[in-house]
Formats: C-alpha cells, structure tokens, sequence
C-alpha cells in the first residue's frame, strides 16, 4: 500500500514542486498550508509522515510539531522538518520538540528522498 | 649638559650664626659650572620674606633660629613653598630632628662642621636635580591621571588580590556606581556569573598579557551592560603580576546593530532559499524525467543550471556563517580527539571524487594518534574546504596530507599537485570573495568565502593558517593548531 505523506508549507509552488516528486516516486500526497490545518489534517488524516515547514503565519512549524507531538493520537506519526532555517538552533530546538529529521531548502531530492525512505522504513 | 649648567642657582641660606654662613658663602663661591647665586638672611623673618618675594631654587635651613626652633622652621618654608627643596644643616652627627624632616620631605641633611666644597656641591645639585625630577614625574603623572579622568571609557585599576583600587568618572557613570560600589570590592562583583567565568578562563594573569573581548558588566541595579573589555597585567619592575587595569566601553548599540544585521541577514537568506527551492526542483524534476523525456541539449543546459543554483546556495551559506563569525556568535564546542581520525574521516568523503580523477591520495602520519582539544565540525569543515580546493585544481597527480607535531603543538598541512598560486594572488588567498589566477574546469565552483571562513575557525582555535605555492608547483596549505594546556 502507497505510503502516505502530508506537505504543510505556506509556498504553494513548494508544495507543488514537494508532492510533485514524492508522487513520481510512488506515495500518497496531501497538503495544508499552515500550521493549524497541518496538525488539523494530520489528525483527520493519520499520514504515515509529516513534512512540515518551519516559518509559516499563524502556528508555525515548530508549534505544529508541538500540538502533533502532544496529541497521542498523533504523537506516534514520524514528523520531518523542511525548512530554510538551517542554523544549528534551529536543527536542536526540532529535536528537542521531537522532530524525526531535518531536510533544508533548498533540498536535493535525492537526500530528501533517501531521508523519507529511512525514517517510513521502506 | 644638562638645564642645570646653564643658569645661576638660587640659595638661600637661613642660618643666625655669621661664621657658619660665611665659611657656606666661600665655599659656594668656588663653584664654577653651575654657577650659583648666593642669599644669605640670619631669621626665620626674614628668610621667609626673602623666600616669597624672590625666586629660589634651594633653601640651606638651620633649624635653630632666633625667632623659631625645630621642625616648626623647616615646616614653615615648607609650606611656603614646597616645591622647593630644602636641606637641612644641623649641628651634631645624628641630629634626629633633622632626620625627622628629611622623613616629612626634606632632601638631606648637612652637619655644619663636616661641610666640605664638593659635598655641598654634590648635596645642592642633586636636591635641585631629584625636586626637577619629582616635577616631571608629577607632570607625567598628572597628564595620565587627566587621560584617567577624562576618558569616554571605564577604566579599573585592580590589586594582586582582585580588589578594585581605582576607577574613574566614567566608570561611575556607565555602572550607575559610586565609591561605596567600588572601593576595594572585589572586581568579580562587576560581572554576571558566566561572564566572570569566561573571564577567568582567559587566563589573563597566568598568560601576563592583554586580552580584548566582549563581555557584560553588572550595573548598580542588577541590570547588565554590553560592554567590550581589554585587561591588560600590571607588573613591578621585576616582573610580578602587582593587578591589571580594565578599560571597557559600552556596545549596547554595537550589539543592537549586529542583532538586527544578523536578523536581516537570516531573513533575507530564508526569502532567497524559498524561490531557489522551487526553481532547483522544478529544473531537477525535468532533468529527471519527470515530466517526459528530454534531448541531450536539454539536459546539459538544465545541468549548468542545477550547478549554478547549488552555487548559489553555497554562498548564501557562508555568507550566513562569516556574518555569524563576524558577530562573534560562534562558539567553540572544543573537545579532545584524535586529529588523524578526522583526516581519514574527511578523506574518506572524498574518496569517490579522487578515483573520477585519478589522483592519489598520500596520507603521512607517522604517529599512531595526534591527540588535541577541537571542535570537530569546525575541523571538518577547514578540513574540506582545503580538501575541496585541493580536489578542485588538481587534474593530475596526488593530493597529500600530513601532520607534523612540533613544540607548541600541530601543523597539519594539505598538498596539492595542480597549477599552483602566482605570489602576488597568494596574499590574497584568504581575503573574502578573492578567487582568481587559477582556471576552473567543470565542477563545482568556489564561493569565495571558504578559506576566509577557515581561517576565522583556526584562528579561534588559537592556531595559524597560511599557504605556500609556486605556479607550476602545486600548492600547500597549512593550519596549526596549539597544544593542549596543561591545566585543560
């Protein structure tokens, strides 16, 4: 069965480019565009994998990663941070609220994929 | 010769009994270079008058007096002018009242009946001598004690012990502080208390030097100051460590300035990562095919184009590093390990891009393990930035690596094969942005910032970095790194 991945990003043309290559390598995509509807769609849709944005208004990245990461019934959804913030701090404080891995922007996707594929065990 | 031979010397002599005054007068008489001019009065009275009304380099007192006796003479002319030098002529051999007043500053005493020529030369000019010296100790004195005062920074004066002994205006007005604060406080209490650690950890006294660093500084109400610090040891004549001197400056506003170049700097790098992210993975999905098949012509353009991105990106994130190297918000993470550990780690990276061009890849360690105290991602990356460049220019040959212990510590050093450095570039190597006499080939391009970055990240280290090339002889680039203290 097709593994299935929820894209939250504010870009849209970054979701596009984002689920465009996850599609041509075989998952399933959804995608929100702000922090409220990533946690919101992560709920209704029980992905096997969250790539979340970082700097996004509203509920940003890592507040989204905090809501999925305290809800049981998310808290066991593997969550991956894509995202332009790079420096260390941010890569630590990802961590420190649970994040699974870091993938920067801009991204090969190559790596991206290999990331995916390590933290979805496939 | 000196000032004193060219002008007459005033004397002044104070001294009731006449004989005594004319064998002085005779004798002063003699004297030929410097010349001296003599005055003679027999009271106290009179000798004061003559003392406020004419200029007198010298005063020869006898304390017995018929209008006034013992110290209270001497202490008269003294006051009347002290910056005279008065000598003392007594009557016995251990006068110890004329003891007294060379302890409350008279310049010397003389016993009348052991008066000779060239020891009352001798006593005069070097009274007038020592007071000429005293005048431009206290004019030095007073010149840098105006500095002290009227400096735009704050200064500190510290004991062996770490007590504040002296400060000036401005340290109390930067501090909010006043005497009470200060006066032998110990100057731990100006600093928070991770600051006075870092502080200590420079090891300012044991190393006797100066050390110049940003730090804060406690105000009277608990609140810190940003300030920058440059303590400097002060030593005796014999070189032991007597305290140091803090001389600092607020940097609230340099501070500010550096947040909110540092915020822009991270802003606009995330604005630009954004866009670069869409274009990089639209060109790469149709270079992979994604979208349909696509010629040969095609694909090399889109190539160059994936390059020139990835190129980009590359410059965004040194440019991010230097300016956070720049703001002094890098800090080490330095530990112990193994330094030929990480060259074979770096080495191995690389391993694939050696064998694509054929070079040979020399290792010389002829030590079994190279322990020292780094950062090892900083190392890292100096490391590959050398390798890289390396790897970059060289078409044919090795690339080699080597680490030679020396006295103070380690030189590592990597060694190339290729074109080499004409001498007028290789001053330049390290300046940011210079990139020049060698050609490049395909393959990934340089950002310009690499080894200004490295050299930032081995200075912080406490070593050097530099390079030697010759055209046509390849290049050598070495960093060294100091030996572990002792202590840590």
């Amino acid at each position: 069965m097709k593994k299935k991945i929820l894209v939250v990003d504010d870009e849209t043309y970054i979701s596009l480019m984002v689920s465009g290559r996850l599609k041509a390598n075989g998952f399933e995509v959804v995608t929100a565009n702000d922090g409220q509807m990533g946690y919101e769609k992560t709920l209704a849709e029980k992905p096997d994998l969250v790539l979340l944005d970082i700097m996004m208004p509203g509920v940003d990245g890592y507040e989204c990663l905090r809501m999925i990461k305290t809800n049981a019934e998310t808290a066991a959804i593997p969550v991956m941070m894509l995202s332009a913030k790079a420096q260390q701090a941010d890569l630590a404080k990802a961590r420190e609220v649970g994040a699974s891995g870091f993938i920067t922007k801009p991204f090969k996707a190559d790596e991206m994929l290999a990331q995916i594929r390590e933290v979805l065990a496939v | 010769m000196s000032e004193i031979e060219n002008q007459a010397i005033r004397v002044l002599l104070i001294e009731d009994d006449t004989d005594d005054a004319v064998v002085i007068q005779e004798i002063i008489a003699e004297f030929k270079r410097p010349k001296f001019e003599f005055n003679y009065r027999k009271n106290l009275k009179e000798g004061l008058e003559f003392f406020l009304r004419k200029e007198v380099d010298v005063v020869l007192l006898d304390l017995s007096l018929p209008d006034c006796r013992g110290l209270r003479t001497f202490h008269k002319i003294q006051e009347a002018g002290p910056e005279v030098p008065i000598i003392i002529l007594s009557g016995f051999e251990s006068d110890e009242m004329a003891i007294q007043a060379v302890g409350e500053g008279a310049q010397d005493y003389l016993v009348k009946s052991t008066i000779n020529g060239s020891m009352l030369f001798r006593v005069l000019r070097y009274a007038i001598e020592r007071q000429r010296a005293a005048k431009r100790i206290y004019a030095a004195e007073e010149k840098y004690r105006t500095v002290f005062e009227n400096s735009a920074v704050g200064i500190t004066v510290v004991d062996g012990q770490g007590q504040i002994i002296s400060w000036n205006k401005f340290c109390e007005d930067l501090l909010g502080m006043n005497r009470e604060d200060l006066y032998q406080k110990h100057v731990q209490t100006l600093y928070p208390a991770e600051e006075w650690q870092k502080l200590c950890d420079c090891k300012i006294r044991q190393k006797g030097n100066q050390e110049h660093f940003d730090t804060k500084m406690f105000r009277k109400n608990a609140t810190a100051v940003d300030v920058d610090i440059s303590i400097s040891v002060l030593k005796d004549i014999d070189g032991n460590i007597t305290g140091s001197i803090g001389i600092f400056r607020d940097i609230t506003e340099r501070k500010r300035l550096e947040r909110m170049k540092d915020e822009f700097i991270s802003t606009v790098s995330h604005e630009l990562r954004t866009p670069m992210t869409i274009v990089r993975e639209g060109v790469s999905q149709v270079l992979d095919g994604i979208l349909g098949e696509i010629t040969d012509d095609q694909r090399q353009i889109l190539e160059i184009t994936l390059e020139g991105i990835d190129r980009l990106s590359r410059i965004i994130n040194d440019l991010l590093d230097i300016s956070k190297l720049d703001a002094g918000r890098v800090e080490l993470k330095k530990e112990r390990g193994d330094l030929k550990e990480v060259f074979e780690h770096v080495g191995a990276s690389f391993q694939p891009a050696f064998e694509n061009k054929g070079l040979k890849w020399i290792c010389d360690f002829p030590q079994e393990k190279y322990e020292y105290s780094f950062d090892r991602d900083k190392i890292i990356q100096v490391l590959t930035n050398l390798i890289g460049n390396a790897l970059k220019f060289t078409d044919k040959g090795s690339i080699a690596v080597r680490l030679t212990e020396e006295p103070d510590g380690v030189v590592c050093s990597v060694e190339d094969t290729g074109p080499g450095i004409a001498s007028d570039d290789l001053k330049h190597v390290f300046d940011r942005f210079s990139q020049f006499g060698r050609v490049y080939g395909p393959g990934e391009k340089g950002t310009g910032l690499g080894l200004a970055i490295s050299k930032v990240l081995v200075e912080m280290h406490g070593g050097k970095i530099w390079a030697e090339s010759q055209l046509g002889q390849g290049t050598k680039f070495f960093f060294s790194l100091p030996k572990i203290a002792e202590n840590g």
